[in-house]
């Protein structure tokens, strides 16, 4: 592989080609297994830099906390101000990545649909990509899970909260405000585990 | 003569230099007077307002009440719009009603607090965090407010706009800023009553009937300055913070943690260190408004770096408490 198609690789990863660009080297990439090698070490290489080892649930979160990784902590954004931008810009291009393990058809259809209708499917699914550092299915009990670690780490906040003592009702004002946006996930989490169901 | 004189304008130049030197000193005399004020007012006075919380374009309305009488302080925080959402506070017992399709409360018992509640003494100096000045006055919920500013010198910590109320001290605003001076939340009275007459149903829960799972911790943290003892691990951790207390604690199903609690002075986190679950799980994290939440594993424990902190802070220390967790120990 030339230095030119590695270098294309690394600027597909980082987000940086144009949407042309993109599109012909993921249809190179899907013929081309020499570089589609190439492409999933550059991603275990990526990985163990952030020292991941296995894809929890929410991709696109875990893509917009190693975005903040990126630069050193001169403007730190909350992970949240990054959300809606995940749902555009960020989620288009890891849509891009997740396709590449699929197939070269369904390229078309990713194009044609919107990113943000189509990303929860490619999260559930497992693909080539997740392999290196996805080492188990998500548990049935997903919603199960996700409720004891919230509780885990509610309590965690909680007892941070008290122990600190910061400014009065100030510090309670996140557990409450925020709750009534988690709740969303949760239970959207919970309906897609009845879905799955006999 | 000659030399008496110009002794005399030596000495006129460093009582000079030295008002020159005291004038920050003074204004940042008065701040601490005033953050002082502001945490006594809000734990001692009574009141009863209407709170908006306005971050990322989010309106959040809040209702609180408070009360300390002999018998101890007594707080509940309920959401008026949106899923039903309440914090109780009863002296050293918090709980918490979280929505969702099965409701849960929480509790948390902790023996007191375990910062003393404003060391500004140790902010106010030259290796503080923060820059703090004494700004205008402003009108707030129909009260006359002095602002206080509170610049963070890195990106390690959030600073804050404070408008405190000018009688009492009381906070009518706060606006959250990071170290670009960005506005990341503003908390705002838009009504208050302060000194009203709370009565003991105002404070009652009105979510009840629920599924309730509780939590229960209650083995309190040492005492504060009693850190001396074995702590299991000491990462680094971003400049000007300290280990200002250690303890023990137990969660929902009896799962026992260590906890230490790092402090500026005005920003905290808090570690937590538990026995890792089988299960590998990647480091993350998350974000309840300006809380981030930091979990890792390394050597077989679990750790949770959770505080009104960026992101970047909670991160440094997992790394490094991942870190710290695999190296064999030099000492």
């Amino acid at each position: 592989m030339t230095e030119s198609s590695r270098e294309n690789l690394s600027s597909l990863m980082d987000g940086e080609l144009d949407r042309k660009g993109r599109k012909f080297l993921l249809r190179r990439l899907a013929g081309d297994a020499d570089m589609k090698a190439s492409w999933n070490r550059l991603h275990t290489v990526r990985a163990c830099l952030h020292q991941e080892r296995l894809v929890t649930g929410d991709l696109v979160a875990r893509v917009a906390s190693a975005l903040e990784d990126e630069p050193a902590p001169s403007r730190s954004l909350p992970a949240r101000l990054l959300r809606p931008v995940a749902g555009g810009a960020i989620a288009a291009s890891v849509a891009v990545m997740a396709i590449v393990g699929i197939n070269a058809s369904m390229l078309e259809q990713q194009e044609a649909a919107s990113p943000a209708s189509e990303e929860p499917g490619f999260v559930s699914r497992s693909t080539e990509l997740d392999k290196p550092f996805n080492q188990s299915a998500v548990p049935v009990s997903y919603s199960e899970e996700r409720r004891a670690e919230r509780q885990r780490i509610s309590g965690y906040v909680m007892r941070h909260n008290q122990a600190a003592g910061s400014t009065g009702f100030v510090s309670w004002v996140p557990i409450i405000t925020d709750m009534n946006e988690d709740a969303a996930p949760a239970q959207s989490s919970s309906v897609e585990a009845r879905v799955g169901e006999p | 003569m000659q030399a008496l004189l110009s002794h005399r304008i030596l000495a006129t130049l460093i009582a000079g230099a030295a008002l020159t030197a005291l004038a920050p000193a003074w204004a940042e005399d008065s701040v601490q007077h005033w953050l002082d004020r502001m945490a006594r007012a809000v734990e001692s006075l009574d009141y009863r307002g209407t709170l908006v919380n306005v971050r990322n374009g989010e309106v959040d309305t809040l209702r609180i009440i408070h009360r300390a009488d002999d018998s101890g302080v007594r707080q509940r925080i309920y959401s008026v719009d949106g899923a039903p959402r309440e914090v109780l506070r009863n002296g050293d017992s918090v709980r918490c009603v979280l929505p969702g399709d099965e409701p849960m409360m929480l509790e948390s018992q902790l023996a007191g607090r375990l910062l003393p509640s404003l060391p500004v003494n140790r902010l106010l100096g030259p290796e503080s965090g923060y820059r703090m000045s004494l700004g205008g006055r402003e009108r707030v919920a129909d009260m006359m407010a002095r602002i206080i500013h509170i610049q963070p010198r890195d990106a390690y910590r959030y600073g804050s706009r404070l408008w405190l109320e000018e009688r009492t001290g009381m906070l009518l605003r706060y606006a959250l800023i990071d170290h670009d001076g960005q506005q990341l939340q503003q908390l705002s009275f838009t009504s208050l009553d302060l000194g009203a007459k709370i009565t003991d149903a105002e404070l009652e829960p009105s979510l009840v009937g629920n599924e309730i799972s509780t939590e229960s911790i209650d083995e309190s943290l040492r005492h504060s300055g009693s850190v001396a003892g074995p702590v299991p691990i000491r990462p680094r951790v971003p400049r000007g913070f300290r280990l200002v207390n250690a303890g023990k604690g137990s969660g929902p199903n009896g799962t026992e943690f260590e906890h230490l609690l790092y402090s500026d002075g005005l920003s905290s986190f808090s570690i937590y260190i538990e026995q890792a679950g089988s299960e590998a799980m990647a480091a993350r994290v998350e974000t309840m408004g300006p809380v981030h939440v930091y979990t890792t594993q390394g050597g077989g424990r679990l750790f949770t770096v959770v505080g009104e902190v960026p992101a970047a802070t909670v991160e440094f220390v997992g790394r490094q408490l991942r870190r710290a967790s695999r190296l064999p120990s030099r000492r």
